[in-house]
Order: structure tokens, then sequence, then C-alpha cells
């Protein structure tokens, strides 16, 4: 016996036209086969429905991301990529002061003490990125502890609650400071211009991998607030990208 | 950028250098995708992996991403792949990640309505899972997912006719893995390679 078997999913689903409906019910009285299978095949659909759909569970799309942003930054015209870098020329001579005094000022401390924040005039508030108020430089800050996707997550979360309160930051000074962990998050290939602001650093292990966290708000740059927190986290080994996260401001 | 905006414009966009752009590409098809890896693959972690998979093999083919297929469409295929090609290389039968033992079951005594519900869930997924791999990508397109037999058709790169038919022959296996009373003998062919004839 020659079985419409095309038909039937569109039986079930009421999808056929008249006379391919007229086919399927001229077959199915002298086919016990295909009523039985239809007959199964409307209640599989039934159960599939019933399906719900899940959510996605953090750190999916981190990497995914990050990917991203290394193919946009190797697509971009090199005088894109470096435009910072104009910046950076500019406040060469305050760059240099600081290489100069920041040993000084601190004691040459910003891994030395074992939490190091930026000098006292930045440490406005106990723990966050309001601690870097000033417009001095960067430290970073040493932590045991050992991070995971929801602790990152987390991290971005609490700098996007603080982030309206923050001044911007001058991003070619902050990034040329002479600190190993943010030249570790260039390095890594992150994707970073001027409109990205590091706000805070910290060193510590994630997945129990030697990490920095750079923390750095996003916006549309030109003084405008930022938009979004993207915490970038890299192996301190070997600069590699291990996660990212965002989080919308 | 706004919601609304079209996928192909956020395409073009991420081609002109915008990030954001295919961040929100990825936001806004993350969790199809997640889930028909789930379903697919049955373990969370291989979603996970699917899902990342699927996604960086977009990127990588993004500037040859022409339109004639919607993005959709044409994401769908990329995760259908990925799938195919982890649990080829796994070589292991997909499993459910909440349960790891044995074929379908079902709840007895009765339990309460909300336990039944999920039991009932879990089962409907262990039986997917049984359904062989290119019969189950039709069952969620279709009818997990609800996707139009002509976009699925686009996204596995199938004739319209197979699709049909394997969504019907995937419908009842399902069934038959599902039912106390669905134990009628399986069709010849059922499970073997033939796809898409009027006659069998």
């Amino acid at each position: 016996m020659t079985h419409p078997e095309e038909l039937l999913a569109g039986y079930v689903d009421g999808t056929l036209t008249d006379e391919e409906r007229a086919v399927v019910a001229a077959h199915l009285p002298a086919c016990g086969t295909c009523r039985e299978e239809v007959e199964l095949a409307g209640r599989a659909v039934v159960a599939l429905a019933a399906l719900e759909e899940e959510p996605v569970p953090f750190g999916v799309t981190g990497p995914v991301l990050a990917a991203a942003r290394r193919t946009a930054s190797r697509r971009q015209p090199v005088w894109q990529r470096y435009q910072w870098a104009a910046g950076l020329a500019a406040a060469a001579c305050l760059v240099l002061v600081a290489v100069v005094l920041l040993p000084q000022i601190t004691g040459n401390g910003s891994k030395e003490a074992g939490n190091a924040r930026a000098p006292s005039a930045e440490m406005t508030t106990g723990d966050s990125a309001g601690a870097l108020a000033g417009a001095g430089p960067l430290q970073t800050e040493v932590l045991d502890r050992n991070f995971d996707e929801r602790d990152v997550k987390r991290l971005a979360v609490e700098a996007a609650k603080v982030a309206p309160n923050l001044p911007q930051r001058n991003a070619a000074a902050t990034l040329s400071a002479p600190d190993e962990a943010t030249s570790c998050i260039v390095a890594s290939g992150a994707t970073l211009d001027e409109r990205d602001v590091l706000v805070r650093m910290i060193q510590a292990r994630y997945l129990g991998t030697p990490a920095y966290l750079g923390v750095f708000h996003e916006g549309p740059g030109d003084g405008q607030p930022p938009q979004r927190i993207v915490v970038w986290v890299v192996s301190s080994a070997d600069c590699a990208i291990l996660t990212l996260v965002s989080q919308t401001i | 950028m706004h919601e609304d905006e079209r996928d192909e414009d956020l395409i073009r966009r991420y081609l002109d250098g915008d990030v954001q752009a295919f961040g929100t590409l990825v936001e806004r098809h993350e969790r199809r995708v997640y889930n028909l890896a789930l379903r697919m693959t049955g373990r969370e972690e291989d979603a996970k992996d699917a899902t990342q998979d699927a996604f960086l093999s977009a990127l990588r083919k993004l500037k040859g991403f022409r339109g004639e297929a919607a993005f959709t469409t044409w994401m769908h295929r990329v995760t259908v792949n990925a799938c195919y090609d982890l649990l080829r290389k796994a070589q292991r039968a997909p499993l459910l990640h909440e349960r790891d033992d044995g074929g379908p079951s079902r709840p007895e005594p009765p339990m309460p309505d909300h336990a039944e519900a999920v039991e009932l869930s879990i089962d409907v997924r262990r039986a997917l899972l049984s359904v062989r791999e290119d019969f189950r990508a039709v069952l969620i397109l279709c009818d997990v997912q609800d996707m139009a037999y002509e976009d699925a058709a686009a996204a596995l790169e199938i004739p319209l006719g197979t699709v049909k038919s394997r969504l019907h022959r995937g419908r009842v296996a399902l069934a038959r893995a599902l039912g106390p009373d669905s134990g009628a003998r399986e069709r010849p062919g059922e499970t073997g390679p033939s796809d898409g004839a009027m006659t069998r």
C-alpha cells in the first residue's frame, strides 16, 4: 500500500490544502497503520509543545563577545585602533610625572600592600569602583579570592550600581600607567579604546587560574556618562582572555 | 540601537566595527540557540559548548553572510551543525543532565500536579533524545521552536518533503518512546536512512 507520509505531519498540524486533505481522508479509513500514526503524532505534538524554554546559564556567551571584540579590533584600520594614542601623547608629560613620582607617593606598593588601593584621596568608599573617584593612578587590588562566573557578574552589577557617581577618567592616561595588570589586559587582545575607562583592577584567581580582572566603563565617550560595565578577565600568566562579562548601567 | 533593528543591519554595523551590534545580535538569539542545543544534546555542558561553538562559527562566517536566508534560519543551521559535530566527537549517547539512569520512566504512584508536570517534562526530554538525530532536529525546530516547515528545510538544508516526512516519523518515534499504550510495532525503515518518499 502507498502511504501519504509527507502529508501526515500537515494533516496533524492542519496545514494541508483541501486537495491534500482529501487524499489523506480517503486513505485513512483503509489504513490502520496511518490512523494509528496520526494519533501518535498528535500526542507527540502536545508533549513537545509543553517543553519550556530554559534560561541561558551565566558566562556562555562571554568568550564569544571577547572573540567578537578581538575580530573587530583586527578589522579596524590601525589609525582607528590606536587613536586613543593621540590622547596618550597629549598626556605624556602627566604620565612621566606619574611614573617618576608614583613610587614616592605610594611607596612603590601597588602589589606590595596586599590589598592596595589608590592613594588616600581616592579611597572614599570601602569596596567598589567608587574608591577610584580621583584623577590619580589606578592601583591593582590584590585579593586572595577565587572568582567564578557568578562572582564576575556580581562585580559588574556592583560597578553598574555606583557608576553614575564616578567621574570620567582619562582612558589614555589610565592605560598608559606602568601597570602590569593593565598591560596584560591590553595585550590579551581586549578591544579598548577611548570610550573604555578602567575603574577597577583586581588581581586574584578565576576558576583557579591566576588572573587580572579589569572593570571598565564603556560609553559613547566625549564626556558622556557610561552605558555599560565590561569586566575583562585575563590570565596573569599568559594574558589570555578567560571570560568577559558586560552589564548595562 | 533599537530593539527592532533588523539582524542584517546589526551585522552590517558589526562588520563596520561596532562590537556592541554583535552583542545585541547574540543577546537576541542566545536563548533559542541554547535551547536548541540543549534539546539536541540533552546535556547542559554540551549545550553550552555547542552554543559557544555556534556563535563563534557564525562570527567567523559573518562576513560571508549574504542574507539569502534570514539570520535566524542561518543561525539555526550553524547551531544544528555544531550539535552534530559535538555529538559525533563525543561518540556517546546524549543524556539528560537531570538524570542519568536508563530509558523512559513514568511517575508511579501519582504525584502532585507540579511534580507530575516536571516528571512528564523530563520524560519528554528523554524520549526526544531517543529519537535519531536528524529526526530530532526537525522535531525541535518545528514542534518546540515553532519554525515553519519551509524555514526548517532552509535551516537544515534538506528538501521540504524530507522535513515533512522526518517530522511525522520523528513524532511517531517520540510518542512510542513516551506512551505506555503506544507499543505498536515500528514501521519498517523508521530508524533507517530513508526519507521523504510518498511510498515506503
